[in-house]
């Protein structure tokens, strides 16, 4: 009994110490991971008006795209990798390289109309938030991800074993909200066990991804006799080879070949990779998945010369790890299912948002029951409203930027992200300097949050006017998912601070009730 | 043998050294579990099998052990039981990765 009174105390432990100095960064990587479910709307949003009225409509011919492309004569062995517009990109996205040296460039067209969007790069929201998801934007920080992923991992056995004995239906469905300690508990336990699935799912494939490469590379490493590149090979398989022929040929008919590629292996073409552009020993590869199954990959890849097939690769012939990695990769980002899934998995990850800021404000009125108050309680309570309150914030005021911002400016993208960071540095600096009222810090935060959501679906009506409900009639309705979004994100916020107002919680004021004193003196 | 590495007469507290356990489980762990998952691409399976297999074994015997190592009675322990599997397991990689 008593070995077992001793167990538990360690894993609890643990439990609130490592969530504790996870949850800061778990916060920011839950938020932006929710906005990640739906990049290719956010991508279409931010490129508005110019893009209402492209999803559901004809797409403009590849060969059109391609012979749109400028490619300097400088460049001498071409390589074009197309991002065909679908559910991975809302544009045709063009990369070109040269084979022979360091030239790179990327362009984006319109899918229906063709148009060039003249800086592809300057619309970046989308890919900054799923950046900022993976590794905190910083070079290496999918290892910081990664070990607090794996914490809370750990977090979310320790808190079974801890709870399951006292895990009751009506404990789970009627928090104790009159209960100062006992509501952040209630709240934590409840909003633990109900997103479970889906937490033990986001956090092991999460945790994988972010080792991912660490892990292949030393896995093998000795097995392989340190040469990586048998285990590369595996997830990224090499086109057929050809050598340069050096004389010239235009290229054409490639929507005749994606089409065929489609057929053949019964995919969705998503992707298009061309080798030796204008040279007779041009090749392309038509990538795609299957509709409506774990992300599976099949690829056909064409001698562009006679049209004839040079490699065929099925479905179902993938390798174990490039199936295996493409199915986590699908579980993680719930592209298994429509709209109706991202959605759910969007409430549930900012439902994780919230789970880690009761585990904290419980960390925290634990402590205020103690007769002697912790030091570093203030700083805790200071940080946790910074990352809480200024994750909102920052998150509101990058895509008011994005959308306020003139979609030519050259300097737009880096405007979108100067603002996110500055405004979660700014916020935790308010936390810290208010550390002694993180009350209405908190409140102030969330509320100026709310307002930048609650303003973003009028300023689409007010800017696109009368584009916007004709493209709704068209089908597009990549504008108003976002705005839902952000009429969920405003209301969560609204409602956490309207009910911090109401009810002068401890844990965020942190002042002991007269009661609690008297308790504490006569103890 | 005082696993516990205390005073005679000290009580024990309730999670005692949690970042003894934290750098043990995490760290110690780490490095034992990438060790333990090495141990299955010796396997005769091909290198694709092999491989995912070994990846998805990681992470899970990871949060394992640091979850043993706050399990355990005294973080002392969680370190013995780390380090005993650790050790055998990169020796065996040592003497396959020699051997191959």
């Amino acid at each position: 009994m008593r070995a077992e009174r001793g167990r538990l105390a360690g894993l609890l432990a643990g439990h609130s110490w490592l969530g504790l100095i996870c949850s800061w960064v778990l916060a920011l990587v839950f938020l932006t991971g929710a906005m990640t479910m739906f990049q290719q709307e956010i991508d279409l949003w931010e490129k508005a008006p110019a893009s209402l009225g492209s999803v559901e409509q004809p797409r403009i011919s590849l060969d059109r795209i391609l012979s749109a492309t400028p490619i300097p004569s400088t460049v001498r062995d071409k390589r074009v990798e197309v991002l065909l517009p679908g559910a991975k990109s809302a544009f045709y996205h063009v990369y070109v390289y040269d084979e022979a040296g360091d030239y790179e460039r990327e362009h984006a067209f319109h899918p229906v109309t063709g148009a060039e969007w003249p800086d592809p790069q300057q619309s970046y929201l989308g890919e900054f938030l799923e950046e900022f998801h993976k590794r905190l934007f910083l070079s290496e920080g999918r290892y910081i991800v990664g070990i607090a992923t794996a914490v809370f991992l750990l977090n979310i056995i320790t808190g079974l074993v801890i709870h399951w004995p006292k895990l009751t239906w009506r404990g789970l469905t009627h928090p104790r909200l009159d209960r100062p300690r006992l509501r952040w508990l209630d709240l934590h336990v409840s909003l633990g066990i109900f997103a479970l699935p889906f937490l033990i799912v986001i956090t092991f494939t999460g945790t994988l991804f972010s080792f991912s490469v660490l892990l292949q590379q030393s896995l093998v490493a000795g097995r392989l006799h340190m040469n990586p590149r048998p285990a590369i090979a595996l997830l990224a398989p090499h086109p057929p080879v050809a050598e340069l022929a050096h004389i010239g040929m235009r290229i054409e008919g490639t929507d005749t070949l994606i089409a065929d590629a489609a057929r053949r292996l019964q995919m969705t073409p998503t992707r298009v990779s061309l080798l030796h552009v204008d040279d007779r020993a041009a090749m392309m590869t038509v990538i795609g998945e299957p509709e409506g199954s774990f992300a599976r990959e099949g690829r056909v890849s064409y001698r562009l010369s006679d049209r004839s097939i040079a490699q065929s690769r099925p479905i179902a012939n993938g390798n174990a790890l490039a199936r295996g990695e493409s199915v986590l990769l699908s579980l993680h980002y719930g592209d298994f299912g429509g709209f109706a899934l991202r959605l759910l998995y969007f409430v549930l990850a900012v439902a994780g948002c919230i789970l880690l800021a009761t585990g904290n404000l419980h960390w925290i009125e634990k402590r205020l029951a103690q007769p002697r108050l912790p030091r570093g309680l203030h700083l805790v309570a200071g940080l946790s409203v910074g990352t809480c309150g200024g994750g909102m914030v920052a998150l509101a005021g990058s895509m008011m930027a994005a959308r306020l911002l003139p979609p030519l400016w050259p300097q737009r993208a880096d405007a979108v992200v100067s603002t996110f960071v500055v405004l979660l540095l700014a916020s935790e600096m308010v936390g810290l300097i208010w550390r002694r009222h993180p009350r209405r810090s908190l409140i102030g935060l969330l509320a100026a949050a709310g307002f930048g959501y609650a303003l973003l679906p009028p300023i689409d009506w007010l800017v696109f006017g009368a584009r916007l409900p004709t493209a709704i009639a068209a089908g597009d309705w990549a504008v108003p998912i976002i705005e839902l979004l952000s009429a969920i994100l405003a209301l969560t916020c609204f409602a956490c601070a309207r009910w911090l107002r109401r009810d002068p919680l401890q844990a965020v004021t942190l002042r002991r009730t007269k009661a609690k004193r008297h308790e504490v003196v006569e103890g | 043998m005082n696993m516990a590495f205390r005073q005679p007469g000290r009580p024990k507290r309730p999670g005692e050294a949690v970042w003894s356990r934290s750098v043990a489980g995490v760290l110690l762990g780490g490095l034992a579990s990438v060790s333990l998952a090495t141990n299955v691409t010796w396997l005769p399976l091909p290198l694709d099998v092999a491989l995912l297999l070994a990846l998805l074994l990681a992470v899970p015997i990871w949060v394992a052990l640091i979850f043993y190592s706050f399990w355990a009675q005294s973080w002392a322990r969680a370190w013995m039981a780390i380090a005993t599997i650790t050790l055998p397991s990169l020796l065996f990689n040592l003497a396959m990765f020699y051997a191959s």
